[in-house]
This record gives structure tokens, sequence and C-alpha cells, in this order.
């Protein structure tokens, strides 16, 4: 049967590609030998679906329309934003799983916005491109959550989400095996007057969280503390939570984690692991 | 509500090509589109990022305003701009 078999959370800081020598070479090093390790392990999990999920950094949403959370279902290309180095093409997509993941929320309470042809931003498009695409054409399937412009899905619902997407995936016909992405974070001041700040406190707080399983921990910080000690841009540890509770029996694993205050961000790089008797089979 | 005017014409700003290319060609102009206050039209045209997420904006509407429109289109020029002493209320 179908199951979650892993999950990842790792960044998707635009400026590693915009400004990529502004960082120390050593920590420039750190992050890409991150990148290409949860590559690595992602590949080893041998998935044949990958669930990523984002969030609208307010270009792809506009005050017209702002769901709180969204599935692509059908076409997936991207990323929408021009960046160095990353090309902007069409992504393998699964649309039967994806279809049945929006189906099986709308009988059990999510009842889904849906894009039916979607061009994702940096948010998915950086992780598909570093931690997906070099492991061939693995079928990416979108989520964005609204963590980056108000009114913003409360934490306990990205966790309520990600564990109506296990059961989805538990409850599809077939063999698919599934891997998370929650994409994201950590501190980080967008736009804002503090912009360049790391709090590695909090950071190290937050992935103690994730290495101990502790989805509640996550789901209790308030959202005006997180921005008080990470920034608006960690409100994005909704993503994690969402990626957390659709891994079965999920512990963290510590890759890497570098404050580079020259990319605005505390980078930190997870494996979040199933417990194996947890995995459905 | 003028908070959400005024992020109807900074999330055009940041994805429409026609309205940026209105709002370099006479921004006061562009600006009469939405429903802002004089004060809000007037922290538009002058690039008052601080003044603008001081009323509530979501700040990646200005980061991205600032990044697409402003003269220096720098990041270094955005947190300078965000870093001052607000202007004060009303214009002038």
């Amino acid at each position: 049967m179908a199951s979650v078999v892993g999950g990842f959370l790792a960044p998707h800081d635009p400026l590693m590609f915009s400004t990529p020598d502004a960082a120390p070479a050593g920590q420039r090093d750190a992050v890409s030998a991150a990148y290409a390790e949860l590559g690595a392990r992602l590949g080893r999990l041998d998935p044949t679906a990958v669930v990523v999920i984002g969030a609208d950094h307010y270009v792809l949403f506009g005050p017209g329309c702002l769901p709180q959370y969204l599935l692509g279902i059908g076409d997936v290309d991207g990323p929408l934003e021009r960046l160095p180095g990353l090309e902007r093409g069409p992504m393998p997509t699964n649309p039967r799983l994806a279809e049945h993941i929006m189906g099986h929320g709308r009988e059990h309470g999510f009842d889904w916005a849906v894009a039916k042809s979607i061009t994702v931003d940096h948010s998915i498009g950086i992780p598909y491109a570093l931690m997906v695409k070099p492991n061939g054409a693995i079928p990416v399937i979108p989520v964005y959550l609204a963590a980056g412009v108000e009114p913003l899905v409360p934490l306990s619902r990205a966790a309520a989400l990600g564990r109506s997407i296990r059961e989805a995936v538990e409850s599809f016909p077939g063999d698919e095996r599934v891997v998370v992405i929650g994409s994201g974070g950590i501190s980080h001041w967008v736009g804002l007057a503090d912009m360049g700040r790391v709090n590695e406190d909090f950071d190290r707080e937050v992935i103690a969280h994730v290495e101990a399983g502790d989805i509640d921990a996550l789901c209790a910080y308030g959202d005006a503390d997180i921005v008080e000690r990470g920034g608006n841009g960690a409100l994005e540890l909704r993503n994690f939570v969402c990626a957390m509770s659709a891994v079965p029996a999920v512990r963290g694993e510590l890759v890497e984690y570098q404050a580079v205050p020259a990319w605005i961000t505390g980078l930190g790089f997870l494996e979040l692991v199933a417990d194996g008797a947890a995995v459905a089979r | 509500m003028s908070i959400y005017a005024l992020e109807k014409a900074l999330f055009d700003l940041n994805v429409d090509r026609p309205s940026k290319q209105r709002f370099r060609d006479d921004p006061v102009d562009f600006c009469s589109r939405y429903q802002l206050s004089d004060d809000e039209r007037a922290r538009v045209v002058a690039f008052d990022v601080r003044g603008l997420v001081d009323l509530g904006v979501n700040p990646m509407l200005t980061m991205g305003y600032w990044l697409e429109l402003e003269g220096s289109r720098s990041l270094g020029g955005y947190i300078k701009r965000m870093r001052a002493a607000p202007e004060p209320v009303g214009g002038k």
C-alpha cells in the first residue's frame, strides 16, 4: 500500500542564487553540501512522488484571493522568479495522487483550494531543483500554506492538514512511496528593519523540537512570539509542522545548520525520519 | 479598507508589468486608480517603505516594489530606508 516513507525540512533562500558570494566560502560550501546530502538521502528513500510544502511570498496569490492551503493537482512548472542558475521549466506530476489527496481531504474536513495549473515560486522551486531533480523525474505535488501573508493558517491546522495528507496517501490504491518536504525558515526578517538578523538561539530551539518530533511544542508558539524571536520569515514553521505531521511517528535528524546573516537567514537542514514500524506497508 | 487598497496597489507593482510602467510614467496617476488617502498615496510615491510597513502593509510587498521600481533597486538601500526614522504622517 502507499505510504509516506520520510521527509525533509530545508530552506529556500533566494539569496543563495542572487548573491552567492555574499556569504563566506565555508558557509557556502556547507550549505551546498547539505542540499546534496538531503538530495542523496531523498534518493535512497526511492520515492515515487514528492510533496513540497511552500509558502507564497505575495507573488502567486494576490489580495483578490488568498488561499489558506492550496494543492497543485495538475500541471506544475517554475520557479516564477528569475534567479541565476535556477532554470524555469515544467516539473513531472502525479495528478491521480494529487486528486486523491484533494478528494480525501474534502471527505474529511479539508476543502482544499486547488491549482489546476501552477507556476510555483522559489519556495518550491529551490528544494525541487536542489533535492528532487538530481534524482531524476520524480513527480512533485505542490502544497502552499498561508505562512507569509495574513491571514495565516493556524499552526494547529497546518499539523492537522499534514495528518490528512498522510491518511490520504495511505488510502491511495497502489504502492506509492511519498516523501514530504517542508520548505522554509528558520529565523529571518523579510523586508523588515531587522533584515539580516539571525537568531541562532531560536533556531536551535526549533531544531531541538524537530529532532524530538515534538509537533505540539512547535504548535504552541504564538505568532507574535515567532515574529519577535524569529522574524516574519519564521512563520514558515507552519510548513515544518505540516511536513512533520505527514510523516508517521516522526523524529528529526539534523544534517546541517548555518546562521548566514549575509543571506539574511538561519538555514536548517533536517531529515524527518519515519518510525519504520509506523510506515504503512 | 485602505490598508487593503494599499496592498492591492503594491501587489500590482510587484507582479504586473503594465502597472509598473504606469507607475514609472506617472506615479500619482497610477495611485489614482486605487482608493488611497492623500497620505497613503504620498507614501507610495515617495517610496516611504517604513511608513507603509508601519501602516500594516506586508513587508514582502514593500521590499518587492522597492526592488522593482526605486531608483537604486538595492536591498541595502531598502534596509537603510527601513531603519531611518519614519516620515511625519500627513506629508506636506
